[in-house]
């Protein structure tokens, strides 16, 4: 099942946030690791990714800096911030209300005035 | 011949000219190309098939410009709506065209003698004919100062969408 293009651009923040809490990374170890989790049903277009971190940069919630890739070339690799740490918990309720909420429903739980 | 570095490096450029204005993020993004490529290329694939299968993996370029045209500077949204205005006016008939450009010219007329005319009415009066031109310079000189970077970026992107 292919997911919506909004529910990917709206779940594109928190899982970015997600997978830097748990550590330093670069754009295409980002893309692999959404890849690996959701089992390839999350259809990132890898050119996306960028203007998302540098957003996120600029609202200061990653940190950036350059390091080398084994391969010898330049990598830009991002590190979440406390800031980011605190909108990902915010964010982590926000979705984890919606799921609730969605289970209430599916469960018949609807107020009936 | 296919050169792996040289296809790398102009598929970058030519997102460079309709999106990325640093060169720190065209480094970031030739990186992941490679690591695309390479990945590809464990598969068996060829280097060309390799890099052209990375950069359908990419994106579309308009819909990354788009995407990237919410990160951009002040001075490159201005060159942007100095192309809108552009892409207005051919566009629209000539006479509009000539109309808009003659009441932008006039509004901008008025302002400055407005404003000279309220200093020489002023304790300021001296200064009144100074500001007058340093009016018409701030008016003049970024505006085609931009305009001429606008001009540029346009000839470059027909140069490269050719």
């Amino acid at each position: 099942m292919t997911m919506s293009k909004d529910l990917i651009a709206a779940s594109a923040t928190p899982l970015i946030l997600s997978i830097l809490s748990h550590g330093d990374g670069y754009g295409y170890d980002i893309i692999q690791k959404v890849h690996t989790l959701s089992d390839g049903e999350m259809q990132w277009a890898d050119g996306m990714l960028y203007p998302i971190l540098h957003r996120l940069e600029k609202k200061e919630l990653v940190e950036s800096y350059w390091g080398t890739a084994e391969s010898g070339r330049k990598r830009k690799y991002y590190r979440l911030r406390q800031s980011g740490l605190k909108e990902l918990k915010a964010q982590q309720k926000n979705w984890h209300n919606l799921h609730t909420w969605l289970q209430q429903l599916e469960g018949g739980a609807v107020c009936s005035n | 011949m296919f050169e792996l570095d040289q296809a790398v490096d102009a598929w970058c450029r030519s997102i460079h000219t309709s999106a990325y204005n640093r060169n720190e993020r065209l480094e970031e993004l030739k990186d992941h190309l490679y690591c695309v490529v390479e990945r590809f290329r464990t598969e068996g694939l060829s280097e060309q098939q390799a890099f052209s299968k990375a950069t359908e993996h990419m994106g579309d370029v308009g819909m990354l410009a788009i995407e990237h045209a919410k990160n951009k500077s002040l001075r490159f949204k201005f060159c942007q709506t100095e192309e809108n205005l552009e892409k207005w006016r051919d566009s629209t008939s000539p006479k509009s065209a000539a109309a808009m450009n003659i009441f932008i010219s006039v509004a901008c007329a008025i302002g400055i003698l407005f404003s000279t005319w309220i200093l020489e009415h002023s304790s300021y009066a001296e200064y009144a004919q100074t500001v007058m031109y340093l009016l018409i310079a701030v008016w003049f000189v970024p505006f085609s100062y931009l305009s001429a970077i606008a001009n540029k970026e346009r000839k470059h992107k027909k140069a490269t969408s050719c």
